[in-house]
């Protein structure tokens, strides 16, 4: 059984219902009241009147028809919804009178309500935006991590994920994955398809189910199981035509045949830090019981149990993680475990930068609102005499009120328009020029809730930039603003005081957000001129895929790099190719290893460098310079003595004030031999320009066994590097079919995708967003001073008469704009302090609280400032004080 | 004899509650009298202010009305309570004698300790 609704709600909606039967009712009520009338007169007539008194008498006691028919309507609700009505015609008779203010008005608040949209759009898409996943907020992220080395988020080795997994009681399932990404031939050449290796508990801790098919069975990531794979929807429509029949045939991927067991839902796509979204999912093989705690190789995501918080697990993991430091020193000294919700992990980058522009655009809104609140109040003065007129002739305060926001609602709302098709746009070339195969950003776009959070805008924007001018402005005393002109009334010193307040805090938030847009250039320019330590010109870079299959042992790989550096070399426009692990900038391999001053250091101080594999050329293509001794020769190779390569930040680290030419050291002693440091090279930003030098050892290509594949490859070009991607490409098939080229980048295209373009994306957003605060925030200052001037205009006229130069007008009106700009500026100073710790993340080599970005800054607003105010005072100054006293 | 009191401000919604609970189904017209004759015409009633009044009532649901006709043949709209409005009724009642209950006790005058 439903309950009623309370009396008023009821009562409200009838009152709404009333509106569109108004033509009956009031004939119900005329017809009431007729009845009322005769029963009364038939009452009188028996009383012994004369029958015009008995309608006379009557009609006194009804208290006028006219009267009661009003105030019944009022009681239907007929007035409010048509007084609403009637004020939207005359608001817009009234937008339409003044084109000019409408238009800037809208166009201001557009940009306001825009801007807010776009990033907000950004934010709903990543920070906000569910998982498709089954209940998404219990699943979490697990790291290995070791604090003292900084390394917080590091992959897992397959040991501790096995001992993880067992030995909790927090967590439903735990499941691992790691990037195998594998050729698939098409035709003539091969292409390199994203892909992950997946723990066969994979989907099943997701919660993600295939919409067709099965997902893994237990036992299919057992060593020696045979070769089942699920593909993405969009690979199952592209390369297999929607193939209803596709389960149990196979797909060839590294020249292997993989069962498709099914096809994934579009749902069920997770990748690999800044990898690309999988298209087809294998089972990682591994035996538990043998798994190794050395080799870092798995991301690890995990279920928690109901009614377990992710704070109690973290406590738990922590627990187990001290357990495997006792039982595997060697390995796991020093090694905690990080747990994270898994939306945070994947939307960590962008979460500082986002919460900054979301900052960001609420000032720009808010300064817009101050603009248009001002435009009001100014109109608001030429509006005085209409106001006083409506009040005059029986408008109440709040009626009057009423009608300036209806009008303020109709501006806010046709912003909301345009600022929605605005932000579409932005939305779009924000996209398309820094993320354009982020799929991380896939889900930004105008949803509904991104409309949802603009209506909410749009109202707040009615409430900040109409209920200040309506209160002002509808509190006008009668008297005095029909009888005086409107100039000098009592209410316009108030409202004149108002405005210089409003465009003092809009002054103060521009300078806000200037200093971040500042402090992000000069994090830019710092960046920019950071020496990588190679030279990126005319470099291409490129990894070479090759099927584990056909080339499963080190020397039968050895052999094809030989073979394809060779022709690399040949190549027309190539002037030297190298080999190398991974080039700098593209992902860290860390390697531990010993000196043979220390050939056993205590567990927790082990060293640790980048570990290298590369061909003699290598350094002459980056043009890394040589600091002492020699660079690899085609001779270092199996049979003759074992030689590394060393940069100066290891030879510091290790060898300190000592010349690292023919020191001694060795991986492991006991499993590989003692090599013996031959050169040592310059120093590289590996991990970014923003990183520190970290320690890095060189090993020759020819020299087996690599620790792991090399499997990059750089060549220095005499013209544009990416030309010769075709001819490349080309080389590759020409020697293996099923080998493919992936990732074809020049080197300055690396560098500026992985340590400028996150910089770029965020200067350029928060520098725009000051610019607008700063012509806003002119405007502002520029209307404010030229009303002022002109009702000021018969005392500067006075002041004139009795002797004042121009010059001295001059001064008396910029002094105004200055302790508007002055204080605004003080205002915007203390402001950034207050946020400097916000901006700290996105800065780099400077400070958040860097005095020359607030001195310069500070100069600029001021001077722009005090240009907009130089216009109207020099308006002032041609005041001619004959006139302007007669006009008194 | 005072000169007559106007209808206090939100009694008169609880008038017109007890006169329709006292009379049964009645017109706006009968029950304007009936109020002043109960208060043995010590209130005097603007007839016009029933009216919307009664609409109020009636958009809260306390009362229901139809047209039907009177006494003497005319056709008059006539309200009748419903059973919130019986609710309504002791509700008000309650709270009003309550009112009063207090009043009358500051009012009274004051006892000596």
């Amino acid at each position: 059984m439903s309950t009623p609704p309370p009396a008023f709600l009821r009562a409200a909606f009838l009152r709404f219902a009333s509106l569109f039967r108004k033509h009956k009712l009031d004939r119900e009520l005329s017809a009431e009241l007729e009845s009322h009338l005769q029963l009364h007169i038939e009452d009188n007539l028996r009383a012994g009147m004369s029958s015009s008194e008995a309608r006379r008498h009557a009609l006194l006691r009804l208290g006028g028809l006219q009267q009661t028919t009003e105030d019944y309507r009022d009681q239907r609700g007929a007035h409010f919804f048509e007084s609403i009505w009637r004020d939207t015609i005359f608001g817009l008779r009234q937008l339409l009178k003044n084109p000019g203010f409408t238009f800037v008005a809208i166009f201001t608040l557009a940009l306001g309500i825009g801007a807010n949209s776009a990033i907000f759009s950004f934010v709903s898409g990543t920070l906000l935006r569910p998982l498709p996943y089954r209940d998404p907020d219990r699943l979490i992220q697990l790291w290995s991590s070791e604090p003292q080395r900084g390394w917080w988020k590091n992959i897992v080795s397959v040991g501790d994920f096995t001992d993880w997994k067992n030995r909790n009681h927090s967590f439903e399932d735990m499941a691992g994955y790691i990037d195998a990404s594998s050729n698939l031939s098409v035709g003539q050449q091969a292409i390199v398809l994203p892909g992950l290796s997946v723990t066969s508990n994979f989907f099943a801790v997701l919660g993600a189910v295939p919409q067709m098919g099965q997902p893994f069975r237990p036992g299919d990531d057992l060593p020696g199981a045979p070769h089942v794979a699920l593909i993405s929807r969009s690979l199952w429509v592209q390369r297999f035509g929607s193939d209803p029949q596709i389960v149990g045939k196979s797909i060839r991927l590294n020249s292997e045949n993989y069962t498709i067991l099914g096809v994934a839902s579009s749902s069920s796509a997770l990748q690999t830090e800044g990898g690309p979204l999988a298209q087809f999912w294998i089972p990682y093989a591994y035996d538990p019981a043998t798994a190794d705690h050395d080799m870092h190789a798995l991301y690890v995501i995990g279920r928690l149990r109901q009614g377990v918080s992710l704070a109690q697990a973290q406590q738990e993991m922590k627990m187990i993680a001290s357990q495997l430091e006792k039982q595997y020193p060697k390995f796991d000294l020093g090694w905690t475990v990080k747990a994270e919700g898994l939306r945070e992990s994947l939307t960590g980058d962008v979460r500082p930068v986002l919460i900054i522009l979301m900052g960001a655009v609420a000032c720009v809104l808010l300064i817009a609102c101050v603009n248009v609140a001002n435009l009001q109040l100014s109109r608001g003065g030429t509006r005085q005499r209409e106001i006083a007129l409506r009040s005059a002739l029986g408008a109440n305060r709040s009626r009057l009120i009423r009608q300036l926001l209806v009008e303020s609602s109709l501006l806010a709302f046709s912003a909301a328009v345009i600022g929605s098709l605005l932000a579409g746009w932005i939305v779009n070339v924000l996209l398309k020029s820094y993320f354009a195969d982020d799929p991380s950003f896939e889900a930004v776009h105008l949803d509904s809730r991104v409309l949802l959070f603009t209506v909410l805008v749009s109202v707040v924007t009615v409430f900040l930039s109409g209920l200040v001018p309506a209160f002002m402005t509808s509190g006008i005393h009668l008297e005095s603003s029909l009888r005086e002109s409107s100039r000098s009334s009592g209410t316009s010193g108030k409202t004149h005081r108002l405005r210089g307040i409003l465009v003092t805090a809009e002054c103060g938030l521009a300078m806000l957000l200037l200093v971040g847009a500042g402090l992000l250039i000069r994090t830019f320019v710092a960046l920019n001129s950071v020496n990588p330590g190679l030279d990126p010109h005319n470099v291409l870079t490129f990894e070479l895929s090759l099927s584990n299959f056909h080339y499963k042992d080190q020397p039968a790989r050895l052999a094809f790099y030989d073979r394809f550096l060779e022709r690399l070399s040949a190549l027309p426009g190539v002037e030297a190719a190298g080999l190398v692990t991974r080039p700098p900038f593209l992902g860290y391999n860390g390697w531990g290893f010993v000196t043979s001053e220390n050939p056993e250091p205590p567990l927790d101080s082990q060293p640790d460098a980048s570990y290298q594999v590369i061909s003699p050329d290598y350094f002459k293509v980056m043009r890394i310079p040589l600091i002492q001794g020699r660079f690899f020769l085609p001779s270092d190779r199996n049979g003759s003595a074992p030689v590394a390569i060393v940069n100066q930040t290891l030879a510091r680290t290790y060898w300190p004030g000592q010349n690292p030419v023919g020191k001694q050291l060795s991986m492991d002693p006991k499993v590989y031999p003692w090599v013996t440091v031959v050169g040592l090279v310059g120093d590289v930003h590996r991990q970014g320009l923003d990183s520190d030098f970290a320690p890095e050892l060189f090993f020759p290509y020819r020299q087996l066994p690599w620790m792991n594949n090399p499997h990059s490859f750089a060549i220095r070009t005499s013209g544009n590097p990416l030309l010769l991607t075709n001819s490349v490409r080309q080389a590759v098939s020409e020697l293996d079919q099923d080998a493919a080229i992936d990732s074809p980048l020049t080197m300055e295209q690396v560098i500026r995708l992985r340590s400028l373009a996150n910089r770029s994306f965020n200067m350029v957003l928060l520098g725009s967003l000051a610019g607008i605060a700063l012509v806003l925030a002119v405007v502002g200052i520029f209307g404010v001073i030229s009303y002022s001037v002109s009702q000021r205009t018969p005392e500067i006229g006075l002041r004139m008469a009795l002797g004042a130069s121009s010059p001295d007008v001059l001064k008396l009106i910029l002094s105004q704009g200055l302790r508007i700009a002055g204080v605004g500026v003080l205002a915007g100073v203390l402001a950034s302090l207050i946020f400097a710790h916000a901006m700290t993340s996105l800065l780099f080599r400077v400070s958040a609280i860097d005095p020359a970005t607030f001195a310069a800054v500070g100069l600029l607003l001021m001077t722009v400032m005090l240009l907009a105010t130089y216009l109207p005072a020099r308006r002032a100054t041609r005041v001619d004080p004959v006139v302007a006293l007669r006009y008194e | 004899m005072g000169e007559k009191k106007d209808v206090l401000q939100g009694t008169l919604a609880l008038m017109v509650l007890k006169t329709l609970e006292a009379l049964g189904p009645l017109h706006g017209y009968g029950i304007a009298r009936r109020i002043e004759q109960t208060s043995g015409d010590l209130l005097s009633l603007n007839y016009g202010t029933l009216y919307p009044a009664l609409l109020k009532l009636e958009q809260e649901g306390f009362i229901s009305s139809e047209w039907g006709f009177s006494d003497n043949n005319r056709k008059a709209k006539y309200y009748k309570l419903t059973r919130a409005g019986h609710r309504q009724l002791e509700r008000e009642t309650r709270e009003w004698n309550e009112t009063a209950a207090i009043l009358q006790r500051f009012l009274a005058p004051s006892e000596e300790r």
